[in-house]
């Protein structure tokens, strides 16, 4: 997720300084998830049958990051991102581990233009939907966005809006254009889970 | 992967999974977690359709080895791989991966 030549946008400008606690506390958290949480193992396994095998000592990596993300996918460095500062339990590693091996499943793929606005729209819809961040629970109980019929929707589109507000320079409006003019097709395409999981 | 693998694999996915698996995914379908999981990604509920013309197409292809069944069960598992996939996607698949993985 990549808006300049250089590095992800979580990773430059920050004043952050490295914590040995929670740098620790990162790679426990991300040890745990990698062992015994089925939608990190799925995809992990997604991206060795895609030719992408993941070396967690190369291509993941637990860093201090600007105060807003909790995770990036960086293209330029081919590293999936973990905000050791931002993320605050073991159910949030899990789905931001998830979201980002879904963009670097996309990286692995797909032509990926991260200059391209739909290409960037289209995979956070994916990842926004298929990392678990749009659960039930999560949403009505952890968000208090109360909401039933095709809700998940809802909070797909939203939070891919909110990500790409994240790492792009741009206003709410063309982001929210950009994701809606990509949204049925990328919400359909499930790929690597059979359907939208549970 | 060309056509004459792909379907010597779904012959072979099709002899190996037992009506009783189909049965599995159909009480899978109608059940309360997974009716309620559709509303709230779709907004409306599972019909269930599928599972259970699979079920009757496995049956019929096990007990009287009927062709015409066992061409439309492996009809619906393809349709079923297929709709993982957009039709019309905008972006363009890469041939190998990345190179500097």
């Amino acid at each position: 997720m990549a808006n300049r030549d250089d590095a992800f946008v979580g990773r430059t400008g920050t004043d952050a300084k490295p914590d040995p606690r929670l740098h620790k506390l990162c790679q426990r958290r991300l040890e745990y998830a990698v062992k015994r949480n089925p939608y990190v193992r799925y995809m992990l396994d997604a991206m060795k049958k895609a030719g992408c095998e993941v070396n967690l000592e190369k291509h993941v990596v637990c860093e201090p990051c600007g105060p807003t993300v909790s995770g990036g996918f960086d293209p330029e460095h081919r590293q999936v991102v973990l905000c050791e500062n931002n993320i605050y339990s073991q159910g949030c590693m899990n789905d931001t581990l998830t979201h980002e091996l879904v963009h670097a499943y996309d990286y692995c793929r797909v032509n990926i233009d991260w200059n391209n606005l739909e290409h960037l729209a289209c995979t956070e819809i994916r990842a926004a939907s298929l990392s678990g961040e749009c659960f039930f629970w999560k949403e009505t109980f952890a968000r208090l966005k109360f909401g039933w019929k095709a809700h998940h929707q809802v909070c797909a589109r939203e939070r891919a809006i909110k990500s790409i507000l994240c790492v792009k320079n741009i206003t709410e409006a063309e982001a929210t254009q950009a994701v809606d003019s990509v949204f049925a097709k990328c919400f359909q395409d499930t790929i690597p889970f059979e359907r939208v999981p549970p | 992967m060309d056509t004459e693998t792909q379907n010597t694999d779904d012959t072979e996915k099709c002899t190996q999974l037992r009506c009783l698996d189909y049965m599995a995914e159909y009480r899978h379908c109608i059940s309360a977690f997974h009716q309620f999981h559709q509303y709230y990604i779709h907004g409306k509920f599972a019909t269930c359709k599928e599972p259970k013309e699979r079920i009757k197409n496995c049956i019929k292809w096990k007990t009287f080895r009927s062709e015409e069944a066992k061409k439309r069960l492996l009809n619906s598992l393809t349709q079923e791989q297929k709709n993982m996939h957009t039709p019309d996607p905008i972006w363009t698949y890469r041939s190998s991966p990345p190179s500097d993985w």
